[in-house]
């Protein structure tokens, strides 16, 4: 199938590898059929991208990228984790949300994007830590 | 809005499926009891609304800048292991 996104322009992808959103994503319920999308000059980061709203894509991150031992509980072995992306320039504004992360049921296909009851993780996570960014600094 | 007054152990019902039981007051919070279906997503609003905000952001995100905080992160750093 063939698909056009306003920032990846034309997409060919199988019916197969869409995961379904029954809920959608908090914000935008209303969008329920995504794919995801790696583009080798962005990774580690990845793009979830809407198949019905084509200006509509996410940056997903592995959190564990971020955090060391990110813990929750999965539903079953099934089950990959990544979460929401919020990039801004300069980078250093840049947040993940860690309290709701997208749970992709490879089996089933489908996902949703859950809300941790703890608050041990923030939903404005920074990307950067300020000392990482400090030692960033003094390299040059 | 809507305003209703209720006592402790009172409901309100919100359509056929939704109830909302007042199960204890004290001077500044409340505690209550929801009942709804499963596919009903219940949120504290202030948690929702930031979520919001930060799926709204993330849908922001210009594929120029992921590459940039992409470059950042995979740059090899200079930490030690000992």
């Amino acid at each position: 199938m063939k698909w056009f996104n306003r920032q990846f322009g034309e997409i060919e992808f199988e019916q197969e590898n869409v995961y379904e959103f029954s809920e959608g994503l908090i914000g935008f319920e209303h969008l329920k059929r995504f794919i995801i999308l790696t583009d080798p000059a962005c990774e580690p980061f990845r793009w979830l991208v809407s198949v019905e709203d084509q200006d509509i894509s996410f940056p997903i991150l592995d959190p564990n990228v971020i955090v060391e031992d990110y813990r929750i509980e999965l539903p079953n072995d099934k089950t990959h984790v990544a979460v929401v992306a919020a990039l801004k320039d300069p980078v250093e504004q840049s947040t993940i949300n860690l309290r709701s992360p997208i749970l992709f049921d490879t089996a089933q296909r489908t996902a949703r994007q859950v809300v941790l009851e703890h608050d041990f993780y923030a939903i404005h996570h920074p990307l950067v830590q300020p000392l990482e960014l400090a030692a960033e600094d003094h390299q040059c | 809005m809507l305003i209703l007054a209720r006592k402790i152990n009172e409901a309100i019902q919100i359509g056929d499926h939704i109830r909302v039981k007042v199960l204890s007051i004290s001077e500044s919070q409340v505690k209550l009891g929801i009942e709804a279906p499963e596919s009903v997503r219940i949120y504290r609003a202030e948690i929702y609304a930031a979520i919001q905000q930060q799926n709204t952001e993330a849908a922001q995100t210009q594929k120029s800048t992921a590459v940039k905080a992409a470059t950042l992160l995979t740059k090899p750093t200079e930490k030690s292991n000992t």
